[in-house]
């Protein structure tokens, strides 16, 4: 379509070899057909472009969907430059109500914007909502006539009982000077309170018809046909459906929006007064009643054995509730055995503007079991019928047959007969629960998986720590330091509680020097406290750290051997210097000294 | 060194202590003695021919003790199909059968399931045809691999070769001086991850499918999950897969893969 529109457009090359006429300057400037506008109107944008430019870009649209464009182009070269003269026309719909922005349109000139058009805001409302009228009055169709297009929900009563099936059919109507090239529908009705099927697919070819109205002809096609049916009594909407229908021709289109009437539908409760004994809720509709008895030759059976299957075929024909009819109940009584069988496959259901018709066949199997003249069963079928108001109920005879042989038993006893029956139950028995693992999602399983992954990874985590730790002594014993030095305070705090000064000093003391060995491998226990100093500075220890070291390496050695003076206010205050130097040692990463 | 012998005791008295766990869980759990007597008067009402006051008796104390006996299941399968109830009595023999039980008991359910098919099919007229009745392909190539052998048996191999595997493993760390034991661990791993992948596979696929008894007799499988949706009728006793569902609408497979819906009541998974 685009290239159509553009093999259309006029190309104009005018070429001025001569003059010294400047080349225009560019400019853009948008213009749209209305400022305020409903989801069903259309909107007309003109974007005219003009002066020296090389692109542009087109404006952001946010809400809109661009229904159909246009272009028309010149161009000029003065002295060389090119000029260009561009209308871009566009038609929009809006997609959602509010405020709505069609951006800015900007030109450039070698990658450069030169031009730059103001946006434009469009109000977006909802169209007017129509109140519900009565059927009988949206189903006249004079009351639009002289309209040259409409959209006309139709079906064939105004009012329907639950669970009958009727069509719902909207039908576009026009004037045959309309042409009519499309027709999308922007908004199907919701039908609240029914149960809907659409019958039209995509691929459904559209058949135009004529129908005199008030006096005019109109062509009409049918755009959507539903077929309902009605879930429960009371009033049910039939709200507008919408459509965009395209017309024109290819040189001169538009687009308009049409919306049916809504209205509302009496859905009425089957009657519970009257009702048959063979009805069964569900059977609506005007249906009629056959039937067969066939043996296994296909013949109408006379005389047959006990035992021998017959055929009883029941037909119900007619147009309503079809798929939510009941097989009727055939009692066999005690002379035959009665069994329905599956879908026989000779229903036939058709769906339609007429509804929904056709037929559906139950099979039963009958399998006499006494000898004698005997009736088959009579067939009863009862249903409601919505255009008449009125319960209605056929029966199909049984034949009279003649069966012979010897009486026999019901189906489960038939198969004992036949020397199969099922194995006496079990007594005795003492109830147990389930004697199987019941591990299966049980945290019991997930412990028995995770368990041994656990022992092996603790095994290998622990090996690999014991072989790493051999290979460097020194630096396990480096690492035990801080532990080891932890543990002689502790002894040191016993001994504080024992009232052991002695004691208490001299576990201070080495808890310090110890450190030093354990973690730098300086010597400390045989060094004086001046070539401490000096071994530990090597190893990297901060000098004012070592002399806070060395100075409770003194209090230690004067309190061990003038210990009458020493209270326990004073060990407890030594003891938290030396945890507090601990923990500025550890702080330390020191070098070990060979 | 004392640590390694501590450790050792540990693993050890972990390992008997799951063991036992094992064990208790595998010992039969008593079921209360209301329970043992609701089953002998359910027995005796079945003899007194009252195939279905004896049927919910049976269904009664399966829901109040959640039991899993594959002899309940035999008696509930046979006073159903005294009832006339045959999708059901077809339905509980499959679960009985499922609890995989011993021999006699085995037999009965199998044989009693076997009659209960016939009489199905010579209802709906399929001759020796049973095939109906039964889901023939029960999930592929996948779920027959992981139902080669009982879940009971998976789990024991997997969990056997699992503990060997790994404890051959730790072994080798714990006694060096053994050679081989690294080398001995690696095709017994293969094989525990074998076994747990097949493990893996039947939980997956006991899951994922589901097969279902047609328990009602007159039951239409529906284009859709409403009663006004296009279908065709399926037998009571049909086997099929249950794909998807709530509590209104069941969605099933049939054996030829014919897809439809039915009324949950009328499907019963087993």
């Amino acid at each position: 379509m685009r290239r159509a529109l553009q093999a259309a457009t006029a190309l104009v090359v005018l070429l001025v070899l001569a003059g010294p006429a400047l080349a225009e300057a560019a400019g853009v400037q948008v213009e749209v057909d209305r400022r305020s506008m409903t989801t069903d109107d259309d909107l007309n944008v003109e974007i005219r472009l003009s002066g020296d430019f090389d692109d542009y870009a087109e404006p952001t649209m946010e809400g809109f969907e661009v229904a159909a464009r246009s272009q028309q182009q010149s161009i000029q070269i003065v002295n060389g430059r090119m000029s260009r003269q561009q209308v871009l026309s566009l038609r929009l719909v809006a997609r959602r109500t509010g405020t709505l922005t069609i951006g800015s349109v900007v030109l450039s000139r070698g990658g450069r914007p030169v031009a730059r058009s103001e946006p434009v805001q469009v109000q977006v409302r909802e169209p007017a909502t129509q109140p519900p009228v009565s059927a009988d009055r949206a189903q006249d169709l004079a009351r639009n006539a002289g309209l040259p297009l409409f959209l006309q929900a139709e079906t064939p009563r105004t009012h329907y009982y639950v669970g009958e099936p009727f069509s719902l059919a909207w039908n576009l109507y026009f004037q045959p000077q309309v042409q009519v090239t499309g027709a999308e529908i922007v908004n199907k009705p919701a039908l609240q309170g029914l149960l809907a099927e659409e019958l039209m697919g995509p691929d459904d070819q559209l058949r135009v018809r004529e129908k005199v109205i008030g006096g005019r002809t109109y062509r009409y096609v049918m755009r959507s046909l539903q077929l309902a049916t009605g879930l429960e009594a009371g009033t049910a909407t039939i709200d507008p459906m919408a459509l965009r229908v395209a017309v024109g021709d290819v040189f001169r289109r538009g687009a308009q929006t049409v919306r049916s009437t809504p209205f509302n539908l009496e859905i009425r409760p089957v009657p519970t007064e009257g009702r048959p004994k063979w009805f069964q809720e569900g059977n609506v509709g005007r249906f009629g009643l056959s039937g067969s008895l066939l043996d296994a030759a296909g013949t109408e059976p006379k005389t047959v054995q006990t035992g021998e299957r017959l055929i009883l075929d029941v037909t119900i024909s007619g147009s309503g509730a079809l798929l939510s009819v009941k097989a009727p109940e055939v009692d066999g009584g005690d002379a035959f055995d009665v069994q329905p069988l599956p879908a026989s496959g000779e229903d036939d259901i058709q769906k339609d503007v007429s509804g929904m018709h056709g037929k559906r066949v139950f099979q039963f199997i009958l399998v006499p079991r006494k000898p004698g003249k005997q009736k088959t069963p009579t067939v009863h079928f009862a249903w409601f019928d919505p255009t008449a108001e009125q319960f209605k109920e056929l029966a199909w005879e049984g034949r009279e047959i003649e069966v012979t042989g010897r009486a026999m038993a019901s189906e489960s006893q038939t198969a004992a007969l036949a020397g199969e029956d099922i194995e006496p139950i079990i007594e005795g028995h003492t109830l147990r629960r389930d004697e199987r693992l019941q591990l299966l999602g049980t945290p019991l399983l997930w412990a028995l998986i995770l368990l041994p992954l656990a022992g092996w990874l603790g095994t290998e985590i622990t090996w690999r720590l014991r072989a790493r730790a051999a290979k460097d002594p020194a630096k396990r014993r480096s690492r035990g330091a801080h532990k080891n030095a932890r543990m002689r305070l502790g002894l040191a705090r016993e001994a504080m509680k024992a009232g052991l000064v002695k004691d208490f000093y001299g576990h201070l003391s080495r808890t310090l020097t110890s450190y030093f060995e354990e973690r730098a491998n300086v010597p400390a226990m045989g060094l004086t406290h001046d070539e401490l100093r000096e071994a530990a500075g090597r190893a990297g220890y901060p000098a004012d750290l070592l002399e806070a070291v060395i100075v409770e390496l003194e209090n230690c050695d004067f309190a061990r051997f003038a210990p009458a003076g020493s209270a326990d206010a004073q060990m407890r205050e030594a003891a938290a210097r030396a945890q507090e130097l601990l923990g500025r040692l550890d702080r330390v990463e020191p070098r070990r000294l060979p | 060194m004392r640590v390694g012998r501590i450790g050792r005791g540990a693993c050890g008295l972990v390992l008997a202590v799951t063991l036992a766990g094992l064990a208790a869980s595998a010992e039969a759990q008593p079921v209360s003695a209301d329970a043992q007597k609701a089953f002998e008067d359910a027995n005796a009402h079945y003899y007194k021919g009252e195939y279905e006051l004896a049927a919910r008796t049976y269904a009664q104390i399966l829901s109040d003790e959640k039991l899993e006996d594959p002899v309940l299941y035999n008696n509930l399968g046979d006073a159903s199909f005294r009832a006339g109830a045959y999708g059901s009595a077809i339905l509980y023999y499959r679960r009985g059968l499922q609890l995989e039980p011993d021999g006699p008991v085995a037999q009965s359910l199998q044989n009693n399931l076997e009659v209960a098919r016939r009489v199905l099919q010579d209802r709906y007229r399929s001759g020796a045809d049973k095939s109906q009745f039964i889901y023939a392909e029960p999930g592929g190539l996948l779920y027959q691999l992981t139902h080669l052998v009982s879940v009971t048996t998976l789990i024991v191999l997997f969990l056997s070769t699992w503990w060997l595997a790994l404890g051959l493993a730790a072994l080798r760390r714990w006694r060096p001086g053994l050679r081989g034991l690294g080398a001995a661990a690696i095709p017994v791993l293969v094989l525990a991850v074998l076994f747990g992948s097949v493990l893996g596979g039947r939980v997956y696929t006991d899951n994922t499918f589901r097969l279902g008894v047609v328990v009602e007799d007159r039951v239409t499988l529906r284009e859709g999950p409403n009663v006004d949706a296009q279908g065709v009728d399926v037998p009571e006793g049909m086997e099929v897969r249950i794909v998807d569902g709530d509590a209104a609408w069941t969605k099933v497979e049939l054996s030829n893969g014919r897809r439809g819906w039915v009324e949950t009541s009328e499907v019963k998974q087993i």
